[in-house]
């Protein structure tokens, strides 16, 4: 398997407090690949060096062999949703699909015949509906979100907290369509969940972040889902014995 | 109970991420409140001199007065209606709680009250009272005067927010207020009617006991109609926006020209599904009268320092206006401009084109100033070139600086938000500059020559435009990752 990301020596805080520290990662072409953590432990900070959105104080960040803030060729072949930040939210879904396909060189026939996969997906509720983007709930602006990273066709998907706030019924839509993608292309995926099952469904590696760190790094066996859920568990023990041991409870 | 949401009320002002700019803001919207807050209570005492100089046969100041009270009302009333917040503190909050929705509502009106544009008529309607009324009224007529002036101020207040909150439900209200006010206005000066005796008659017996009630009862009214409409509004399914269905309309001309065109039509759409920025236009269409004031007064006629002033205005208004936020529109999904494949040169090409379509239409409506003479096109040729040549890169370059994120859902009036330093300094290259390019010829008594050197430089600033887009490419991939985390705190 060939190296399409690698992460070196990357070191980020904020007022001295360090809230990523990654001394070496690395991402196989082709490999899914699963993030969690809990709330503050690095991830979209983690995603947001991986896309050059911030600037890290140390080490680098390399996508097929070129750092991220040398050149902007990466953006071609990366497809990414971290969050509604990233949805031009006065335009109609459709303007915004045949605008992000404009730019990846395809035309509307093209854009069209791409959305037509998702139409399940979009259960009728985002095409051809005269709503503007900043006027549709926030499960649909998701959904939007995560078609339009996909549009270009990426070779390296980024998606952050994809489930969170779909319901029930368009998560698991969603993992078989991110399941299918994963079988059926060679694209890299980089997914963070909160959600413990979905991620071990189709990841082929997931990594625990805690506190900026990489603290367990597991090849998806089906064993896994136990072990993630050991640690988690662990760690609210942890929590516990610590203040009931210094009195705090 | 009153205490508490007021302390609440507080924090939420104090903590808004609005409120909390930088101290030069500050400063400068501190120095417009002094200024004005002087102007007004100095209005105030010279106001009974100033009405015998233009009614020298006048047996009562405080009588004048309440001729031209009915306009100065309206006029309250439409200033107000652009510029006066509405206090919102959200009832949604309260619902929930062991609260009587009454209680809360009138607190909501109540301390509505506590605003600036309540406090500035009284400004100059105390000291008047003072030294124009109470020589005329004596002490209790006098009492009885000013009670009345703050009834009618408050009956203004109350139908105001009234007026806006039932706009923003409902959009054609504004356009029946809009006509009613300027109706008024326009028969007023075409003398179909004369406001002046309706305001008299309204008016003039105000001194008199009685009278307080009119405008107390009236304001009383208005308070009521607020509350009734307050209390209706506290239902949660009337807050779910009733979202406009969105606007089809294509830009396919542009469409089909690029990614630059389809960037240009995005643009297009960003500015006109956005309440800032339709203001923007709203600004630029009123400002196309702003040569009015200098154009066809004697004292200009020979000066032609001024009417660059205003032809740089004139024909870049909504270049000035809308570019110096060039990047900062595009805030709110910044992280996407910055992690898709978006060819940053066509980007600010994009922008650019937009920029220079905006000053042809602004330079074409100026061409009713050729009325004036010549002279009009002269100048306003030499703007719009040097708008166009050098003016243009300058917004799109301070753009880059731009750091504040901008709300584009709200209205513009005395809105600084995405404001700092970078916006006052630009208005050097902006303004300045090009007249001193111009006064450099003057000075050898060449004026003439000053123009076209003026449009020169705006000709020879576009031969140079590879190396100004370089530029500009190069500060915005510096500045980006300041930027972005700017933009995304809010």
């Amino acid at each position: 398997m060939q190296e399409i990301i690698s992460i070196q020596n990357l070191k980020k805080s904020y007022n001295k407090e360090v809230v990523l520290d990654v001394p070496q990662l690395s991402l196989m072409a082709g490999q899914s690949f699963g993030l969690v953590g809990n709330n503050g432990a690095g991830k979209t900070t983690l995603y947001r060096c991986i896309l050059d959105l911030i600037e890290p104080d140390e080490g680098s960040v390399i996508i097929n062999g070129v750092p991220v803030n040398k050149s902007e060729e990466w953006k071609n072949f990366t497809g990414s949703f971290l969050d509604e930040g990233f949805l031009i939210d006065y335009l109609t879904p459709d303007e915004y699909f045949n605008f992000i396909g404009k730019m990846h060189g395809m035309d509307k026939p093209q854009v069209t015949q791409i959305l037509d996969k998702y139409d399940e997906f979009f259960k009728g509720e985002i095409r051809g509906r005269k709503k503007y983007i900043r006027d549709l709930s926030k499960g649909n602006q998701k959904k939007v979100g995560i078609v339009g990273a996909l549009l270009g066709n990426p070779s390296v998907l980024v998606l952050d907290e994809p489930f969170a706030n779909l319901d029930p019924s368009t998560q698991y839509q969603l993992r078989d369509q991110l399941k299918k993608l994963d079988e059926e292309t060679d694209i890299t995926m980089l997914i963070s969940s909160h959600d413990l099952v979905h991620v071990t469904e189709f990841c082929q590696r997931i990594v625990i972040l805690d506190h900026g760190t990489i603290v367990k790094d597991i090849q998806t066996t089906s064993e896994t889902l136990r072990e993630l859920e050991e640690f988690f568990v662990q760690k609210v023990r942890t929590n516990e014995s610590t203040t009931e041991a210094t009195g705090l409870a | 109970m009153y205490l508490r949401l007021l302390g609440q009320q507080w924090k939420q002002v104090v903590r808004s991420k609005y409120f909390s700019q930088g101290w030069g803001i500050k400063i400068l919207v501190g120095f417009f409140i002094i200024y004005f807050s002087l102007s007004f209570i100095f209005l105030g005492f010279a106001l009974p001199e100033i009405i015998r100089e233009i009614r020298p046969g006048a047996q009562s100041v405080t009588a004048v007065f309440s001729e031209y009270l009915l306009q100065y009302l309206l006029l309250d009333l439409a200033i107000r209606f652009f510029a006066q917040d509405l206090n919102v503190l959200s009832i949604r909050h309260y619902l929930l709680q062991p609260l009587k929705k009454s209680t809360v509502i009138h607190y909501l009106l109540g301390s509505s009250v506590f605003n600036f544009f309540n406090l500035f008529p009284l400004f100059f309607i105390v000291p008047f009272a003072f030294r124009g009324v109470a020589p005329e009224l004596g002490a209790a007529g006098t009492i009885f005067w000013l009670l009345a002036m703050l009834g009618l101020v408050k009956l203004n207040h109350f139908l105001t927010i009234y007026l806006k909150r039932v706009i923003a439900l409902k959009q054609s209200v504004f356009f029946v207020f809009a006509a009613v006010v300027a109706f008024l206005f326009v028969g007023h000066a075409l003398e179909w009617f004369d406001l002046n005796t309706w305001s008299y008659a309204l008016f003039a017996p105000a001194g008199e006991a009685w009278y307080i009630l009119v405008p107390a009862v009236l304001a009383s009214l208005a308070y009521a109609v607020n509350f009734r409409f307050l209390v209706k509004q506290s239902y949660i399914d009337q807050w779910t926006k009733h979202s406009r269905e969105a606007a089809s309309r294509e830009f396919s001309f542009l469409e089909s020209r690029g990614v630059v065109g389809t960037m240009i039509s995005n643009e297009l759409k960003l500015i006109l599904r956005n309440k800032r920025t339709k203001n923007i236009l709203f600004i630029t269409a009123l400002f196309s009268f702003y040569g009015l004031i200098f154009y066809g007064q004697p004292e200009y006629v020979d000066s032609i320092m001024i009417f660059i002033f205003v032809g740089i205005f004139m024909t870049g208004i909504f270049m000035i206006n809308y570019g110096q936020f060039m990047v900062g529109w595009e805030s709110a999904y910044f992280d996407g401009i910055l992690t898709r494949a978006y060819p940053m040169e066509a980007f600010f090409r994009a922008k650019f084109w937009l920029l220079v379509s905006s000053a042809v239409i602004t330079y074409l409506i100026s061409m009713g100033y050729i009325y004036f003479g010549m002279k009009a096109l002269y100048i306003n040729t030499a703007c719009f070139l040097y708008n166009v040549g050098v003016n243009s890169f300058v917004l799109l370059y301070a753009s880059t600086y731009q750091k504040k994120r901008i709300d584009l859902t709200r209205g513009s009036a005395f809105n600084y938000q995405g404001t700092s330093a970078v916006q006052f300094l630009i208005i050097l290259p902006l303004m300045v500059l090009p007249i001193l390019i111009w006064a450099s010829f003057n000075a050898f008594g060449k004026p003439y020559w000053g123009l076209i050197a003026l449009g020169g430089a705006g000709l020879l600033s576009l031969i140079f435009h590879k190396q100004w887009f370089k530029a500009i490419i190069e500060n915005f991939n510096e500045k980006k990752y300041r930027n972005a985390k700017g933009f995304r705190e809010g």
